[in-house]
């Protein structure tokens, strides 16, 4: 990768541009920004090549980091209007759901959107915000008119809830 | 800056797995990692199911024509000095024309300004 004729390139952008454009799309909600940002990201990785390490993760998971990291840090700085909670509840389903649409999916996956139907509404919602969106703990706050702390007990639950459902060792992720 | 203690930690080891920790409480948590096995570990453990997260996020149709203007961009790297000796000229032209297809017709026209109209 990152090295040889336009049709590797080429390649590697068809095989990745649903789901870097997918990612960006959701924390971004806006469809010229995600495309920016989407393509941003294939040109980081594909400058920085070299610093991949598969010991660490596919070339999806990745991709995925550099597209997420620069998205959040663009909507950080155009938070736009608040997010409808019919969006945010789309978009818990659509996690919850993913492994049944994705064939490639292993183990790890569906325990852990298992692991997302089961917690608290109110727990989903707060980690799924943080991670898909990147809202801090007090943006949560807010758009749940709940107290500051409450927010981050929301988070924390949730989180060691779905790390608990992973098998451990597990290496399909 | 007061250091915080693992319990204090455990508060908002979550968000700083989530990265979405900012400022004076993300360095008050580094400062402890920095010195603490414990946390992380435990911080490495709940940053990978945050990322774990993220992997499930939904795919989407990009616009018509986004991978090949990707592409596009994405410079190929140098290739080895016996590879480029054999290399067609004509390689390079074609690749900026790809890039940047107006500029055959901002070549200058001929010297007589010939033009064959069109249709006849």
């Amino acid at each position: 990768m990152g090295a040889g004729d336009p049709d590797a390139a080429l390649a590697f952008v068809r095989r990745f541009e649903r789901t870097a454009f997918g990612v960006a799309l959701t924390t971004l909600r806006d469809v010229g920004l995600a495309e920016d940002v989407a393509q941003q990201a294939f040109e980081q990785a594909w400058r920085q090549a070299s610093l991949y390490d598969s010991r660490r993760g596919t070339v999806r998971s990745w991709l995925l980091t550099i597209v997420h990291n620069l998205a959040v840090d663009t909507a950080r700085i155009r938070r736009p209007t608040p997010i409808p909670p019919s969006d945010l509840n789309d978009l818990i389903t659509a996690i919850a759901l993913s492994p049944e649409h994705n064939l490639l999916a292993g183990e790890t996956t569906a325990e852990l959107a298992a692991s997302l139907r089961k917690l608290p509404p109110e727990q989903a919602r707060a980690v799924v915000m943080a991670a898909a969106y990147g809202f801090t703990a007090r943006e949560i706050a807010q758009a749940e008119g709940i107290p500051l702390g409450s927010a981050k007990s929301r988070i924390r639950l949730a989180l060691a809830k779905l790390h608990a459902a992973i098998p451990p060792q597990a290496a399909d992720g | 800056m007061a250091e915080l203690s693992c319990t204090e930690c455990h508060k908002s080891i979550a968000e700083f797995a989530l990265n979405i920790l900012t400022g004076r409480e993300r360095a008050e948590i580094l400062t402890h990692l920095e010195q603490c096995d414990d946390c992380r570990e435990r911080v490495a453990d709940l940053a990978l199911t945050a990322d774990r997260l993220v992997d499930l996020l939904p795919d989407a149709e990009p616009p018509p024509g986004f991978a090949q203007r990707v592409a596009n961009t994405l410079k190929p790297a140098p290739k080895p000095t016996r590879r480029l000796a054999n290399a067609p000229v004509v390689a390079w032209t074609v690749r900026r024309r790809i890039a940047d297809p107006g500029a055959a017709q901002r070549l200058p026209s001929g010297p007589t300004g010939r033009r064959t109209p069109w249709p006849p």
